[in-house]
């Protein structure tokens, strides 16, 4: 075993309240990190799942002609963003309103002499095209083909769930870097006083001649160690808060089962402690002056 | 091997060496003498640059350190062994790991260091002490432990501040023997101490300071 491998062991266990201390604190730090970007992810996935049933309703013209009708729908179905398309026309659509009032108010249509609805197209989008810009879009284009009338789509839904995704995002991955930086610090500190009290020993490795990484060395595996820990801990202790979490409040709220801790997430938890630990050892050393 | 050049050196304003200049031999044990404060111990850190000089230039090994870059600054000192009038030992490692640690910073491999160190010791007369902690050790034996960590890497240029400080007579000259025979095997020797008996009648150069004055640091050259 290397010479720094062995000191860094060594020292490790030499101070090992303080250092257990830091990788807890570490743990604590990086569990809550990956809580935030759990959020984010989880966020995206809900926010995902839900614009599925969302449709875009193009009106068309009383006077829209077969070959305008036809002209529209393959349009449609050439359309990237459009997974399918139902031609519903006017008397389907009197059908299906008449269907909905059911018995009890049918007598609303009774005094109708001619149909008055339009015929139109149910579009649905494919989700990962159901974003306001690219609707937006779609639906401007559809507006100036001829036998079109109108298009409706549910812009305020759509907007809402963009806004709420986006400001989680956001919050979530403030959060997320903040607390990494939290982490970054935990090790800064811990490292900080374990070279500080290593300082006499630092002095007589520079005067026999040590270069600065020679001191550094076992520094930086010391924190990288305690942000391996650190790490493991906390990947721990998200499956953990995420079974508990689920068994409580998912049986309550059926969309919360989805709701997951992606498994690469908790793999890459020791990755992010290790490199927060050799940050955080690396800021607390500096530069070694000879 | 080694020369000051008009050498200066204060602190907090406190002139202690004052344009100094001398020159101490490839090959050759001397000594630095003179009373306490005189500025030996400064003279030996300006030669492993501890610290540097306000004016003036020092030599060691035909190289001008005064304008030495940061990051030679480790490769000078690995060209010298030091033996600190404080022993600078690391009390949490062995006698054994205390004299590798001069060869691990050199970069060696394992096999070649621990033949080193206890041929090093052994020379020392420490070997049966190599897993001994240097809290368990006497003054003289931490003497030598010091002195074996700053010759086991065969630097070409060694000092040593007051190296039989506090050792009784008979240890002191037992260390004394060691250094000739570390000299005798090609190694420059410059020893800083205030004990007379140390380099009297050794014949050999002897550097005497006298505290820094107006007209400069004197040191006056004799062979004993």
């Amino acid at each position: 075993m290397s010479y720094h491998v062995k000191t860094a062991l060594s020292d490790l266990w030499k101070e090992k309240w303080i250092n257990l201390l830091g990788c807890l604190s570490m743990g604590v730090g990086l569990f809550m990190a990956a809580l935030a970007l759990a959020a984010v992810i989880n966020s995206n996935r809900v926010a995902s799942a839900l614009p599925e049933r969302f449709s875009l309703t193009v009106f068309l013209k009383q006077d829209a002609t077969p070959a305008d009708i036809a002209q529209i729908q393959n349009a449609l179905r050439s359309d990237k963003p459009v997974k399918s398309v139902a031609f519903i026309s006017s008397d389907k659509a009197l059908a299906n309103l008449k269907e909905g009032l059911g018995n009890k108010y049918s007598y609303l249509l009774e005094g109708l002499d001619s149909n008055p609805l339009q015929a139109s197209f149910d579009v649905k989008l494919r989700k990962e095209y159901v974003r306001t810009v690219s609707v937006k879009a779609l639906a401007a284009s559809l507006k100036t083909m001829s036998g079109v009338d109108s298009v409706n789509y549910g812009k305020g839904f759509l907007d809402t769930i963009q806004k709420v995704v986006h400001a989680v995002s956001e919050a979530g991955l403030a959060l997320f870097a903040g607390l990494l930086a939290g982490a970054v610090f935990i090790c800064y500190s811990t490292i900080k006083i374990l070279f500080y009290r290593k300082s006499d020993e630092i002095e007589t490795l520079k005067l026999l001649g040590a270069t600065g990484w020679f001191v550094r060395a076992p520094f930086l595996l010391e924190g990288a160690v305690m942000g391996f820990l650190g790490g493991l801990a906390a990947g721990a202790a998200c499956f953990g808060a995420f079974d508990v979490f689920l068994s409580g409040v998912g049986g309550a709220l059926p969309l919360l089962t989805n709701l997951s801790i992606p498994p690469a997430l908790v793999a890459g938890l020791p990755v992010a402690g290790v490199l927060a630990g050799m940050a955080g050892a690396l800021i607390a050393i500096g530069r070694v002056r000879p | 091997m080694i020369k000051f050049e008009s050498v200066s050196k204060s602190y907090d304003g406190n002139m202690v060496l004052n344009d100094l200049s001398f020159h101490v031999e490839k090959g050759e044990l001397a000594f630095l003498t003179g009373p306490s404060g005189a500025g030996k111990t400064t003279i030996l850190k300006l030669i492993y640059h501890a610290l540097a000089p306000e004016a003036g230039a020092i030599y060691i090994n035909g190289q001008n350190t005064c304008f030495i870059k940061h990051s030679d600054i480790p490769w000078l000192r690995r060209a010298i062994g030091i033996v600190f009038q404080d022993f600078r030992l690391l009390l949490t490692k062995t006698v054994f790991e205390n004299v590798a640690l001069a060869l691990r910073i050199r970069g060696l491999d394992e096999r070649e260091i621990k033949a080193r160190v206890m041929e090093t010791l052994k020379m020392v007369g420490l070997r049966h002490k190599s897993d001994n902690f240097p809290q368990a050790l006497s003054g003289g034996e931490q003497q030598r432990v010091v002195i074996a960590r700053a010759i086991a890497a065969e630097p070409m240029l060694i000092l040593a501040d007051e190296p039989t400080g506090n050792l009784d007579p008979e240890t002191a000259a037992g260390i004394m023997s060691s250094f000739k025979e570390i000299n005798a095997r090609g190694a420059t020797i410059l020893i800083a101490t205030h004990n007379r008996d140390l380099y009297h009648n050794s014949g050999r150069k002897v550097f005497r300071i006298a505290s820094g004055t107006a007209a400069g640091t004197v040191v006056r050259q004799e062979e004993s």
